[in-house]
Formats: structure tokens, sequence, C-alpha cells
């Protein structure tokens, strides 16, 4: 076998060692990791806050919000797509107070809504609803009733096409267990249509339309 | 300075070239022998009478006999009373040597006769009176006149440009032996009948050649013309279809307007040239009265115009003269052949004019709602997969879009009722995936038949004798789309019905109950035929010369497609879309303005055009938005699209030429523009819909010109680029390159210039006086205004396409007037079947006034509809109501009142459209 390795007089080879900028940056960087390793640690220690790899408590969280969605989103198909025939104003469909914050109380999540902005569907202190886009606060009631409000982002009404720039999420989201992931939405258009476009028909719902559920 | 002339005429040259059409191929009046012979009397006029003692009269009409005082050849005259102040008069030959041509299905139908009475009876003048209207017939010279009301508004034959050239027999050729000259040619004349003084010496009598093509004229000349004059008018228009203004040019000194159904390959603007449609019908206005003239002959007609335009010529004269007056407008039919019958309909009013002539030849029908929404088209979406993808790039970018086209190519090499089986091998399932998202498809069948024995239609028609045939009596062969092809002979009831058979499902099997038509090329066009038509001398059935009916040729064209697509599916209203077109043709069919072009000038004469066309009846009028020929840049498509959706039919179509032009092939910019212009067409179908039933119910055109609601507003005559919808909507689109602010005029409704009350449609900023008012405007902004009186339905909803919008609600804007009162109408029903013909239709009638908005129906409102009112905006409030209260069947409820910034909107009334309700505001 021939050898390979050539040694040449004139170059001289620095050893990692006496390279010190390396050496002092190696040196933060370990630094920080044990830093940060730290802080986790003791995170642990704070009374009612949850670790984030606690699995167990996010996927028992996520059980009962995707129980409650099927369960409790029944509730909500009494809706009667307008103020059309009943003269009085449409029930708030998504009557979201009654859901507590507690865990004891299921989540009942708004048809079109996304879990994202679950919060922002429940009253704020003065009992009103404001528009995601932050430019109008509407009396409560008058969210979902099938009449546009937040014209900017058609935010108070997930559920109805009343507003043309809103959007509706479907039923299916396909994301990672930690949130991560595009959402799945359709215009507010596309509701109620008699056309099924998402893939579980979830915006087809007060119509005869049977749609096939695609999302596998 | 030679170099320099030769570049200039170079330069000419080359924008002579791109300038569209070359008249040469089209025949000007001197080059067309009746024409020619026609006009000639104007200079001399002519010697008609009627014979005294031959007048017969009866309850609804009076006849005489009329002679023509130079050649004795006698004339039957007939002039009838029609209901609805229209009087119908006829002139044929008394005892002509062949039957003439009269005009069949151009008539909605039988017209209802009314009743005369003979007031007067003298020697050489007869006085009837109908209704409240006059006819005065003077007996020598001939001539009547028409008094509304004790007016004159109609003068027939005033001019004594009356001339009818009898059937006569050829004159002896001279033998063609070459030793004979000209003496025994001289002989002959002199042996002939004492018909000698009207033989006609014009070398295109009895044969004519244009181009290369020969007219071999075997029944000689046969020319009618007859003049019109208008003396309680000011201006003239009508006689569609040409590319020019609105009010109609004085032709003293040009050639007259033609209508003579052609196939005019890039045609230009501000031509009295004829193009694809003729509607022989023509208006005369002036401030107080209002008159027309439908001219019912379906050969070849030119018209020339006489108006008083002020000219330097004319005011000089006038200044000369020391007289200010001018001669009435008149106007001067001149047709080939066929007989005189002429409506002469008495107004007095604009739209009392446009409703007689619809009792005479009726209206669209109730489209159905798709069809007023936006088309897509191009030649040609290449594949089903072309298809189904600008459809779903249309959902992408959301806009709205109901209907994709299919121009020529999808058929198996222009095989009508074929498809190509390579690009579109499964058509059904295409169609399947635009009609499951509430689209539908139109595809395109024209009337050349491609000359190929394997091809079944072709066969039929070949071994049953349908096509048109050949003087020889063979199949008459030209050159069109397929190549060699023939022209069934539509004239023919059973060629029709044939025809329309062809339509069944179970015969055209790769379409679907959904799929709509486009009846293109019917003129029919052939490309090697005289002036790209057919040659005049065919023969059709009953064995009319093609010379006589030629213009009627794509009107039985399409009530063949019409009643294919009826017997097809008989609860679904047809949609068909054709080139050429008759009168009465829009019963029918909806039109298009044909092959234009992609610049800026087309554009504006697009409404110029469809405002025309629907004075003639044709109110479902468009034009190809973004032009046919050529690519429009971005601003012109913006634009366009601006423009076109405030015409009646909303298509987007291009040339196989041009570059793709959907919106999202534009920058974001664009593309947002065209989705704005497109989302409001839609917001406001429901009164495109209403206006619709409306025509249908009424015969009151869609759009109309200004002067039909302002006829005393001298100013607004001429006001062409200008269109009211209804009289709801004034639209007046940027149709100019780069400006930022136009000139809308808002018309006056008296002497002393008051007008009615306009709010911009976008802000409801309030336009109080009459007059021009310079508006700025943006990329975004199409000055709209509605009526300050008026209530406008619409669905501010959107949806992918109209057919989705059934079910939802709508919103009411209420403009006030001077008073604070408004009204207006809304119709629905279920926007596809015949029900609403039993009665399954809401016909509603709004009125505002004090404060108060009560709704009333016409007929009971049948129509189970899931619709609701949303939203009800009112502008020209004076002060803010503090909220609002609705009653329905005695149950009160509040309602929230939302100030804006020039209105305010009454939050979620949400009645069923249906109910009886009345909503007060309140102010506190």
């Amino acid at each position: 076998m021939r050898k390979t390795w050539v040694k040449r007089e004139n170059i001289y080879y620095k050893p990692f060692y006496k390279q010190k900028s390396k050496v002092f940056l190696l040196l933060i960087f370990l630094v920080g990791i044990s830093f940060i390793a730290y802080q986790a640690f003791s995170l642990n220690q704070l009374p009612g806050v949850p670790t984030p790899w606690n699995l167990q408590q996010i996927k028992r969280k996520h059980q009962q919000m995707r129980q409650s969605l099927g369960s409790k989103q029944r509730d909500v198909d009494d809706f009667d797509g307008g103020g059309g025939g009943a003269m009085a104003p449409a029930a708030p469909a998504g009557a979201g107070t009654a859901a507590g914050a507690g865990n004891e109380d299921p989540i009942k999540i708004i048809r079109g809504t996304r879990l994202f902005d679950y919060d922002a569907y429940k009253p704020n202190f003065k009992g009103k609803f404001r528009c995601l886009d932050g430019t109008k606060e509407i009396p409560f009631d008058h969210l979902n009733d099938n009449y546009c409000d937040c014209e900017g982002d058609g935010s108070d009404e997930p559920s109805t096409n009343a507003c043309s720039v809103g959007r509706f999420y479907c039923r299916y989201q396909k994301r990672h267990i930690t949130g991560r992931g595009l959402d799945v939405y359709v215009a507010s258009s596309r509701i109620n249509d008699h056309v099924c476009d998402c893939c579980d028909g979830s915006d087809e719902w007060t119509t005869a339309v049977k749609c096939s559920n695609n999302c596998a | 300075m030679r170099l320099a002339l030769g570049l200039l005429a170079t330069i000419c040259a080359l924008v002579v070239l791109t300038d569209g059409v070359d008249p040469g191929n089209f025949k000007t009046c001197e080059q067309s022998s009746f024409c020619r012979r026609s006009r000639k009397v104007q200079s001399a006029g002519s010697k008609y009478a009627l014979i005294p003692g031959t007048l017969n009269t009866y309850a609804d009409s009076l006849t005489a006999d009329l002679v023509n005082k130079e050649n004795h050849h006698q004339f039957a005259f007939k002039l009838e009373a029609l209901v609805g102040s229209t009087f119908r008069l006829q002139i044929d030959e008394k005892q002509p040597l062949r039957p003439r041509y009269r005009v069949e299905h151009a008539l909605k139908g039988q017209p209802q006769a009314g009743r005369i009475r003979v007031e007067q009876e003298t020697d050489g003048e007869i006085v009837i009176t109908s209704e409240k209207n006059k006819a005065v017939i003077h007996g020598d010279p001939f001539r009547i006149d028409f008094y509304e009301n004790d007016v004159l508004v109609v003068s027939v034959n005033a001019k004594n440009w009356l001339y009818f050239e009898h059937l006569r027999q050829k004159a002896q050729e001279p033998t063609p032996d070459p030793s004979e000259n000209e003496n025994q040619q001289e002989q002959d004349a002199a042996v002939e009948t004492p018909k000698v003084a009207d033989a006609i010496d014009d070398p295109g009598a009895w044969e004519e050649n244009f181009k290369s093509h020969h007219d071999s004229k075997p029944y000689g000349p046969e020319a009618v013309a007859l003049d019109f004059s208008f003396p309680a008018a000011e201006i003239l228009f009508g006689i569609p279809e040409h590319a020019d203004s609105f009010v109609l040019k004085s032709t003293s000194g040009t050639d007259p307007y033609r209508l003579y159904n052609l196939d005019v390959f890039e045609y230009i603007v501000d031509s009295k040239m004829a193009l694809y449609g003729a509607v022989p019908v023509i208006y005369g206005h002036g401030q107080q009265h209002t008159a027309g003239v439908y001219w019912q002959n379906a050969a070849e007609t030119w018209v020339d115009i006489q108006t008083a335009e002020t000219n330097v010529v004319s005011s000089l004269v006038n200044f000369v003269s020391g007289s200010r007056k001018t001669p009435p407008p008149a106007a001067h039919f001149m047709s080939e052949s066929g007989i005189v019958d002429a409506f002469i309909m008495l107004g007095p009013k604009p739209m009392d004019t446009f409703r007689q002539y619809a009792a005479l030849t009726g209206t669209h029908e109730l489209p159905q709602l798709f069809s007023l929404a936006y088309h897509q088209s191009r030649w040609n979406y290449n594949d089903e997969r072309d298809v189904t993808s600008v459809s779903a790039k249309f959902d992408e970018f959301n806009i709205p879009m109901d209907t994709m086209w299919l121009d020529i190519e999808y058929t198996d090499g222009k095989r009508y009722f074929t498809w190509d089986k390579f690009k579109f091998p499964n058509s059904l399932a295409m169609i399947k995936n635009l009609t499951e998202l509430g689209r539908h498809l139109v595809v395109i069948i024209d009337p050349h038949i491609k000359r190929d024995n394997g091809y079944f239609f072709h066969q039929d028609c070949t071994e049953r004798g349908y096509y048109i045939k050949t003087r020889e009596g063979n199949d008459y062969e030209g050159w069109c789309w397929p190549g060699s092809a023939s022209y069934p002979d539509f004239f023919n009831p059973v060629v029709r019905d044939y025809y329309a058979s062809q339509y069944a499902l179970n015969k055209f099997q790769t379409v679907t109950a959904d799929v709509m038509l486009w009846n293109d090329m019917n003129e029919p066009s052939v490309f090697n035929g005289p002036e790209i038509t057919a040659p005049k001398d065919l023969v059709h059935y009953g064995n009319w010369e093609h010379r006589d009916v030629h213009n009627l040729y794509g009107h039985m064209h399409l009530m063949g497609s019409f009643a294919g697509l009826q017997q097809r599916d008989p609860n679904q209203r047809p949609f068909i879309l054709t080139r050429s077109h008759f009168a009465g043709s829009q019963r029918y069919a909806a039109i298009w303005t044909g092959d234009n072009l992609a610049d800026w000038n087309h554009l504006q004469y697009s409404i110029k055009m469809c405002l025309t066309e629907a004075v003639a009846g044709f109110s479902f009028c468009g034009a190809d938005v973004g032009g046919f020929f050529g690519n429009p840049d971005s601003e012109l498509l913006e634009r366009w699209y601006q423009t076109g959706i405030f015409l009646p039919f909303f298509r987007a179509h291009a040339h196989i030429d041009t570059k793709r032009r959907e919106p999202w092939l534009f920058p974001e910019r664009t593309r947002e523009i065209i989705r704005n212009a497109v989302i409001k067409r839609y917001s406001y179908l429901p009164l495109w819909y209403t206006a619709f039933y409306e025509l249908e119910l009424t015969g009151e055109p869609v759009i109309r010109p200004l002067l039909a609601h302002y006829p005393q507003d001298k100013e607004a005559f001429g006001v062409d680029n200008q269109l009211l919808v209804q009289d709801r909507l004034l639209v007046r689109p940027v149709m100019q390159q780069g400006v930022s602010k136009v000139d809308v005029y808002f018309p006056a409704i008296d002497e002393k210039k008051n007008g009615d009350w306009w709010y911009d449609v976008d802000t409801y900023q309030r336009q109080e006086r009459s007059g021009y008012v310079s508006v700025p405007v943006d990329e975004n902004k199409i000055p709209v205004y509605q009526r300050g009186g008026s209530i406008v339905p619409k669905k501010e909803r959107q949806r992918r396409a109209s057919t989705l919008m059934l079910h939802d609600p709508y919103t009411l804007i209420i403009c006030l007037d001077r008073e604070g009162k408004a009204s207006g109408s809304l119709y629905l029903d279920d926007e596809k079947s015949y029900e609403y013909r039993q009665g399954k239709r809401i016909h509603t009638i709004f009125n505002f006034g004090n404060g108060q908005l009560t709704n009333r129906f016409e007929g009971n409102p049948k129509y189970k509809s899931d619709a609701w009112i949303e939203r009800i905006v009112i502008a020209g409030l004076d002060k803010v109501p503090s909220s609002a209260s609705i009653t329905v069947n005695g149950v009160t409820q509040q309602l929230e009142v939302l100030p804006q910034e020039r209105s305010v909107v009454v939050r979620k009334p949400g009645v069923k459209m249906d109910v009886d309700f009345a909503l007060k505001l309140n102010y506190q």
C-alpha cells in the first residue's frame, strides 16, 4: 500500500488548544447551555406551571378539547342561519360564556374558529366582543348572529358567510401536537354554499349537502 | 424632402394597415346598384298618387290603390291601426309578376288590431283617427301625416322619395351573333312595351359584380325605398348595428348607414359600415315628442339620414339666409327587395315608443341568473385540464365567476355536436366539475357544416336536401372554419326541427342540460363569399332568394337553437348568445358587439353600441371585455372590466393569438381592481335580475340613454358615454387612459335646469345640481350614482358563483329625493326554471316616505324563498334616527340604527321576502 501522508517541512500546524479565540467561544457556548438547563429545571419548582415537556398533561388537554368539539358543537347546530323567519335576533350561536377557564369545564369552541383564538371569543371585561383586528367592540350577542359587524376582518361571524373577508377554520386541522402547522380554512364566502370545501365538509352545516370526509 | 414624404407615406400606409378592417372589402352605396338607383330619387323626387275611388275602409284598416304617375304601375296600399298608438303601413305591387317577400317570424305574433274612424274623406285627403292619434292621407302627391294629440310627429313620403321598382321581364338579350350590332338592340328597345320609360338603365339592374363575385340577378331590379320625416324631433337614433355614436349623423356627403349582416374582421369605430346585426328601427326624438318607425324588411338596406347638424356650412347658410329654420330630421330607408312594411310608433315619450316597439317584436325573456353574472371566455380553452384549472384559479383568487366558454377548438375538426376526443376525452366529467361549483359551460355551435361524408350532420343534410341551394339547385358550398362547408336552410321548418332535435341529450350525449349555447358566424359568414357572406342569388325554402332574406338568416338559426334548448329541458330557460341578429331576435338570444379591438376607442363604443341596441329591443347586450383582438395593457383591462360590469352581458373574451389574460396573470394591483369590479357586479345582480323581469313584463329596456328619462334636456340627447340602468343608476365609466377625473353629466328634468339628486354609490356623496360635474377618479373608482328617489336591491355577500347566492340575504339601498321619498322594486324566483310563469315569483314594490318603509306585492308572493333582508341603507335623511322599529303581522320589534358618514344602516330587519312589513324610523 502506498503511503499517502506527506510531511511538509515548511508548514506548521497550530494545535487547537493554542487557538485562544476558539476555545473562548466554546466556553461561552457551554456556559450558556448550562445556564438554560439550570433555568429549565428551576421552572419546575414554580407552583402551577406545567413543564413544557410534560406531554401527558398536554395530551390530556387536547383530548378534552377534541371531545368537546365532538359533543358540544352540536349545541350550535340549532342556529337558524339568519334572522329570517324568526324575527328575534338569532341566539348567539357560540355561547362561549359557559366555557370556564378551568380544566373541569369542557372547552367549547365556536364553529369556524381556531383554537388559537379560543380566548378571544369570550366576552371581555365589559362583556363585549372585540373584533380580532382590534378595530371595534360589539355587543356579545352580535357575535355569530349572521350579520357582519367587524367589517375589517369578519371575525364576529366565524360560522356564517355574513362577512366578505372572513375565514372559516375547518373542524379538521392537520397540525402537530405542539401546535405547529398551517391552519386549514376556507373563505367565509364558501360557508353553506352547497359546495363541500373543507375536506371534512364542516363548512356545510346548514345545507342538506352530504359531504364525504376526504381528510385522511 | 422627397425622402421625408416617402417616409410619411409609408407610415400612413402602416397606420392604415394596422387600423383594422379594409373598407374596400365591403360595398359602398355607389357600388350597390339598388342603393345607387334609390338614392338618385332624392334629387328629382317621385310621383305617386292614390287612385281616387279605390278607397276601402274597414274596422281597423283602410286600403287603396296607389299609382306611379310616371309608369302607371299600380300598387296596393294598406294602412292599419294597431293597439298602442301604432300604425302599420304596407305597400306592395297590385299584381306582381311573382310574389314579393314579406318578412316572417320577426314579429312576436300577429299585432293586435286597433280601431279606426274615418273623420273626413274629401277628394285627395282622408283623415282617420285611432285612439288619440290621427293620420292624414294625402292623395296626390301621396303622403301620410301622423299626428299624436294633434302634433305632427311622423310624415311619410313628405319628400317624395318613395321608390318602388316593380318586378318586370328582362328585356330580350340581343342575339349573341356578333354580326348583329347595336342597331338590333335599339330596335329591340323600340319594339318593347310602353314600359320602356321605366326600363332601368342602370348597368347593375340585371347583374352585378363586386370584386371577383358575380351576382346573377334573375329577377332584376326590385328595390323599395321610402322616406320618413320626424317634424317634432331634433335627433334620430336607432338602426343598429353600427360602431357609431348613439345619435345618428347626417349622411349627406357620406355613404348611408348600411344594414346588412356581415362578418367584419376588426371593425372600425365611428363608421356607418354594416356590422353583424340589422335592426331597422329608428326613433326621432324631440323635447316634447318621440316617435319611431320600424321598417320591416330583411333584404340589404341602406338608410340615409338627414338631420339639421350644426356644422359650419349649415350655420353659414342660416346666417346668410337669415332663417333659423332647418328641415326636420328624416330617414330614407332603401331596401333591395321585398315590400314596404312600416310600423309607425307615435310615442309620445321615449319610453312609450320603446314599449310600442317591444309590443311588436318582443323582448328577451327573463334569463337565468347565471347568464347575468360573469362569463369567462377565450378562443380557446385548450383542454379539460385548462378549463378545470382556470375555474380553480378563480376560486384561488376568490374572484366570482359563473360560466366558462368553449370556442370552436373544442370540436372534432369544427364538426359541431362533436368533441375533440384528445383534448376533451371526458367532457361530462369536466362539466360536472363546473356544475358542482354552481358554474355553467357554454359551447359554440355555428351554422356552417363541414362537408365531410363521415359527419352525420352533413350526411343527413345532404341526403334530405337541408342545405341552402345555388341557383342551379345544388348544395351551396362555401369556405369557413371547417374548410369547405355548407349552410342549413333554417327557413325550412323541417330543417329547424331537425336542428332542434340535435340538441336532445340522447343525441348530443357529451353535454348536460346545464350546457348553454353560443351561435356565432350566423350572418352567415362565408370566407370566400362576396363581402364575406353568402351570395345573394342562393335559393332558400319557398324559392326565396337569399337577397330577400339575408338579414333574417341568423334569426332563423336562433329559432332552431332556441327550440332545441327548450325541447332538451322544457323547464329550464335557455341561454343563447348570437352575433347576427334582426328585429325580434331578442326573443331568443343575447348579443355581443362582435370582434372588437383592445383599444380605448372600442371600449368607448361598447356603451354607445349597446345603448342603441337596447332601444332597438336588445337589452341583453355586451362587449368582449378586454377586446377580442390585441393585447390590452393592465390599465385598459381594468377600465374595461369596470365598464363591462354595467352592461347587461358581461363576458371576457379574447382571440386565439392574444396573450392569456385571466386576471391573475396581471400584477396583484390589477387583479384586485378586477376582483373588486366583478364583486360589484355580483352585488348588483338583484337589480339586473329585477330589470330583466320588468323588461319581459313591460318592454322597457334594461339600460337606457339619458333621454329616456330626461327627454326635455337637450344637452343629454347626445350623451352616449353614460347610461342609465333602469331609472335607478347612472353610470359613467372611466374610458380614457390615464385620467384622474372625468366629467359626469347630471341630466335636468325641466327647462330650469333642475335635476334629480344623485348619490355616489360608494360614498353616498350627493350631487344636487344638473350639468357637468368633474369627478376625481382613482384606479378603483367607477363613477356610478343612484338616483335620489330610488331603492336598489343588492346582495352584498360574496359567493364564487351567482347560483350559490340564491338563499343569501338582500340589502336595500334607499336614496331619498328632495321630498324625502323613494321607491323601487325587487323581483325574485328560483332563477332557473319557467315556474315563475305559473306564479312562483315575488315581485315587491318598496316605498319610503315620512320616515317609513313599506312593501307591497304585485300579485301573490307564491315563491318560497329562504332569503331575507339583512340590511337597509338610507341616504339623504336630514337627521340620524335613534332606532327603527319593524312591524310584521302586528308584532313590533326594535332595530338598531348604525350611523355612517353620509347614510344610516338599519341593522338586520330580518324579514323574509314574502312578508308584508312596515319599518319606521324613530327619533327621540
